[in-house]
């Protein structure tokens, strides 16, 4: 059940007489005017909760004979709490989404044919281009210095700068022994 | 002689909006939201007559036929657009816009009877 699901459901069972609609399919299915008998609601304010709990997926319907009959989805109803709350959000997803878009507008702009343009400015862009970079070293292994710059050089002129920032920015790392790239 | 009919007709478009406003509060204590939101909509529609009558009195001065004419045009007109808005959602089997305008269409109709009984003396 997604995020959204989960919403529209909880909103949907905040209310008395659909939760008694609930209750009452799940001890049998039943059609409109038995539900509105056994609950002493009109039959069309039935068909109007009866909307709103098949839009929440809560039940279903069927033709039996003459009548529509409404029965309780189990499916959703045996989805435990922990299970909706530890359902991956939507939202985040969205944000994902909207993150990876404005990665590739920033890697467009500042990369052409391969080859980084200028540094950014803006640290976030900077990080970015340096993500992109970062992705020629190969973890679990030991470079020297010359080694990282010849691979820089392959994007920019100025590796120092670039090599340098991407310690900086905790990509790589080094020690006596050289330089290595750090796992995230 | 009219004066007597518009205020038994005040009266009771007081009288349902009270109780509207009173199983309003009941339907949302008992968490019945949706059905407290019919009351609401049931209120409304008495409040808006309430004001037709009253305009309708305004235009027709004593006129007891330019009154009746007035109202009766009114609660012809109004719910036109509510009929229409009524087959739309039964065309596309949305019960809940149905049962939203079905409530205005006979709420209305009980206006009707109830101006009709009231001005023709049968109250």
């Amino acid at each position: 059940m997604t995020e959204t699901e989960a919403i529209r459901l909880f909103k949907c069972l905040s209310d008395k007489s659909r939760l008694q609609i609930l209750k009452s399919l799940a001890m049998e299915d039943m059609y409109v005017e038995r539900l509105a008998e056994r609950l002493g609601i009109t039959a069309p304010t039935v068909s109007f909760h009866l909307k709103k709990l098949a839009d929440a997926g809560a039940v279903t319907s069927y033709k039996s004979q003459y009548y529509t009959m409404y029965s309780l989805n189990k499916d959703i109803f045996e989805t435990s709490m922990l299970d909706i709350i530890r359902e991956k959000s939507d939202e985040a997803d969205a944000q994902a989404q909207r993150d990876a878009v404005y990665r590739q507008k920033v890697i467009d702009a500042f990369f052409e044919y391969g080859k980084l343009k200028a540094i950014p400015t803006q640290r976030k862009k900077e990080r970015i281009i340096l993500d992109v970079i970062v992705q020629k070293f190969e973890y679990d292994r030991i470079y020297s210095e010359r080694e990282v710059n010849i691979i820089i050089a392959d994007f920019y002129d100025d590796f120092c700068t670039i090599r340098r920032d991407m310690i900086g920015e905790g990509l790589m790392d080094r020690d006596t022994r050289g330089y290595w790239r750090v796992r995230h | 002689m009219i004066d007597q009919k518009i205020s038994k007709l005040n009266s009771w478009f007081e009288e349902k909006i009270a109780l509207c406003g009173k199983r309003n509060q009941e339907l949302n204590g008992d968490g019945r939201t949706d059905e407290a939101i019919f009351e609401k909509i049931k209120a409304n529609i008495y409040d808006v007559f309430r004001t037709v009558l009253s305009v309708a009195v305004k235009t027709g001065k004593e006129d007891a036929d330019a009154v009746k004419t007035f109202f009766v045009q009114r609660a012809e007109q109004i719910p036109a657009g509510w009929a229409v808005a009524l087959e739309k959602a039964r065309e596309h089997n949305d019960t809940v816009r149905m049962q939203t305008e079905q409530i205005k269409l006979d709420t209305v109709q009980e206006i009707r009877e109830k101006f009709s009984k009231i001005w023709e003396g049968a109250e």
